[in-house]
């Protein structure tokens, strides 16, 4: 069995002491930032990525993982105790899990949450392993002209996502691949946009603009509201679910699972999508429904696991195409592009360790966070109590030596405070920052392609629409932005960014 | 004068688009088969300058709904602490930039104690400085260049 191989191939690697280590420190720190309030899985992935540079690729990718989910775990935490979603995919998880903490139930509402998350994540893990080789096999046919196709129907997914405007999620795209081509032109040589600065000839760095954008801008917008995030924190007795608990969550957990797999696969959808569709799922099949919004432990049970299960997939179109499904991802990519690693299909062939390494450590990982979670759920509920005042000035000084840390120099500190100008113009001209920095990822990619389908093709455009794989891509595009621009859809898109 | 988010957003996009095109112009466009340097971003340009109108036009027609910036203190006190952070590290090492870009930061948020700002400053300098120094090997000098 090729799964099996590669499934033992990807334990030998993250079950080495050192990855191990790795994956523990970023599950750990992932939780610690990302239980922060006022902080989502976003931003604590930005301030935490430059310390994974120093590492090898392999445990760089493994700690950033643990990251992720480490703060995604950190979010619904916050969520549930304090109502403070972190992240629009943990609005959800607050609607049901605050009111059980107001109940008294917190310590359940948090277990449950754990326990969703680790079996969702387990079966995911195994959707990755099954399903990315297939689709890393398909995509190793994809030629230029696919490619683009693909990356220009995974911008218009991203924007479905983005709240508020579609016109303006589709600005933020196509100012993103703009950002995205600033530097020199690989194919040239000529240099773009860098305004007489020899600093950059390597283009805008992705670390200051991410931190700039969701680490800084947001400080500025807390800060301005001048009201201190923190409040009132529930008490936990005991974090084990009751037998009913169990007994009422399983089908939820069941459910969510499956459902937040597939909608992670979705370029532009994973979590948010998932928790959301989870919840609504579950009030519909639901004997009771009424009971959902005063505290139902299946309203945090389903949302979580299908929410841990999106992030989870999400990472198949990053390993298997070399394509984001979210700014998380975006992130992966920026990384092992620093490490010196170009994404795509062909990372699952030439970096096998690479790839399964960081599948197997999703697992370990994801079992870490239940063994993590449980015994220091106290001292989470003592973070919680942290004050802005004291928090912020913190993150200015990670961001300033994040940036920094990159190309050990002061100039992208300075690109950094620039572009910080220019996130806090968007969040307060309610443009989205999210589609803005997938467009930045794929910017150069999509030249590229367009540049080389285009060589092939003499010139003819006709190639786009001639292809059948690259057809269809293009007309899902278009199919998608007819559907946003329909005006149910956009009133059911409203209602699930409201609710 | 209509001033509401999207109006605004619509003039910025249009700007950066104008920006980008024009910049955009300075190198070769080349044809569709053998594209220039210029090829795209200007394509991108014009494409982000199509949507700025586009938008423009659908503020215009909603109406007033005006843009609260909120207060500009905290935004200006954040990028100048930035900034600091940047022009002071070489000449004076991390463990004094860090103290001072934490203490500068305190002044955005609500009024406190000096004492308040001093000891965090202090904190997160000394915890910093072991865990990016001293832990993951940052190199840059912890103290002043004048002192060594």
């Amino acid at each position: 069995m090729e799964l099996i191989d590669h499934l033992i191939l990807g334990f030998s690697v993250a079950a080495t002491w050192q990855n191990l280590l790795y994956c523990f420190a970023g599950v750990l720190m992932g939780t610690i930032i990302g239980v922060l309030p006022g902080l989502g899985p976003v931003t604590t992935v930005a301030l935490l990525l430059p310390i994974t540079f120093s590492l090898e690729p392999t445990s760089s990718l493994i700690m950033l993982a643990g990251i992720y989910y480490g703060a995604q775990y950190g979010g619904s935490t916050t969520a549930i105790l304090v109502n403070l979603p972190g992240e629009s995919s943990s609005v959800v998880t607050a609607i049901d899990g605050y009111k059980m903490a107001r109940m008294g139930r917190a310590g359940p509402a948090l277990g449950i949450a754990a326990i969703g998350s680790f079996i969702a994540g387990t079966f995911a893990t195994f959707v990755i392993a099954g399903f990315a080789p297939i689709l890393g096999s398909v995509a190793l046919k994809f030629g230029a002209v696919e490619y683009f196709s693909l990356i220009v129907f995974g911008l218009v997914a991203s924007i479905i996502l983005a709240q508020g405007s579609v016109l303006k999620a589709l600005a933020m795209v196509v100012l993103g691949l703009l950002l995205g081509l600033v530097g020199t032109d690989v194919t040239s040589g000529v240099d773009r946009y860098t305004l007489g600065f020899s600093e950059l000839a390597d283009g805008i760095g992705f670390v200051a603009l991410s931190m700039a954008l969701f680490g800084i801008a947001e400080v500025v917008a807390n800060l301005q509201k001048r009201d201190d995030p923190t409040g009132f924190v529930s008490e936990i007795k005991s974090v084990l679910p009751t037998r009913k608990d169990m007994a009422d969550s399983a089908p939820a957990i069941a459910r969510g699972t499956v459902l937040g797999s597939l909608l992670g696969l979705l370029p532009g959808g994973g979590a948010l999508l998932a928790s959301f569709a989870s919840y609504t799922l579950e009030r519909r099949v639901a004997s009771h429904p009424r009971t959902f919004g005063e505290g139902d432990i299946r309203g945090v049970a389903g949302p979580e696991a299908a929410n841990n299960a999106g992030a989870q997939t999400s990472f198949i179109p990053m390993i298997t195409l070399g394509l984001p499904a979210n700014p998380v991802m975006a992130m992966m990519i920026g990384a092992m592009m620093i490490q010196g690693i170009t994404p795509g299909p062909q990372v699952m062939n030439t970096q096998p360790q690479l790839v399964w390494g960081l599948i197997a450590s999703m697992w370990i990982g994801n079992l870490m966070l239940i063994v993590l979670n449980l015994p220091l759920i106290r001292l989470w509920v003592a973070l919680l109590k942290v004050r802005y005042v004291y928090l912020f000035p913190a993150i200015i000084l990670f961001c300033c030596i994040g940036a920094y840390s990159v190309h050990n120099s002061s100039f992208e500190v300075l690109v950094m405070a620039a572009l910080a100008v220019a996130g806090f113009l968007f969040l307060k001209l309610n443009c989205e920052p999210a589609p803005l920095i997938l467009g930045f990822i794929l910017g150069p990619m999509m030249e590229e392609n367009l540049r080389r389908a285009l060589l092939i093709s003499r010139g003819d455009f006709s190639v786009f629409v001639t292809r059948p794989i690259s057809l269809s891509f293009l007309l899902a595009a278009l199919a998608l932005l007819v559907l946003i621009a329909f005006p149910t859809v956009m009133k059911m898109r409203k209602e699930a960014m409201t609710e | 004068m209509v001033r509401n988010s999207d109006f605004l957003s619509g003039l910025l996009f249009i700007a950066l688009g104008l920006a980008f095109g024009i910049g955009g112009t300075a190198y070769r466009f080349g044809t569709a088969s053998n594209m220039g340097a210029g090829f795209l971003p200007v394509v991108l340009a014009v494409a982000l300058g199509l949507l700025g109108v586009a938008i423009l036009i659908k503020a215009w027609a909603r109406g007033t709904v005006v843009v609260n910036f909120g207060a500009i203190r905290p935004f200006a006190i954040i990028i100048g602490t930035i900034v600091l952070f940047a022009l002071l590290l070489r000449p004076l090492g991390f463990a004094a930039t860090a103290f001072i870009t934490v203490f500068a930061a305190t002044f955005a948020g609500d009024h406190v104690p000096l004492l308040q700002r001093v000891l965090p400053a202090a904190i997160l300098t000394v915890l910093a400085t072991v865990t990016f120094v001293n832990l993951l090997g940052l190199p840059i000098p912890v103290w002043p260049g004048f002192l060594g």
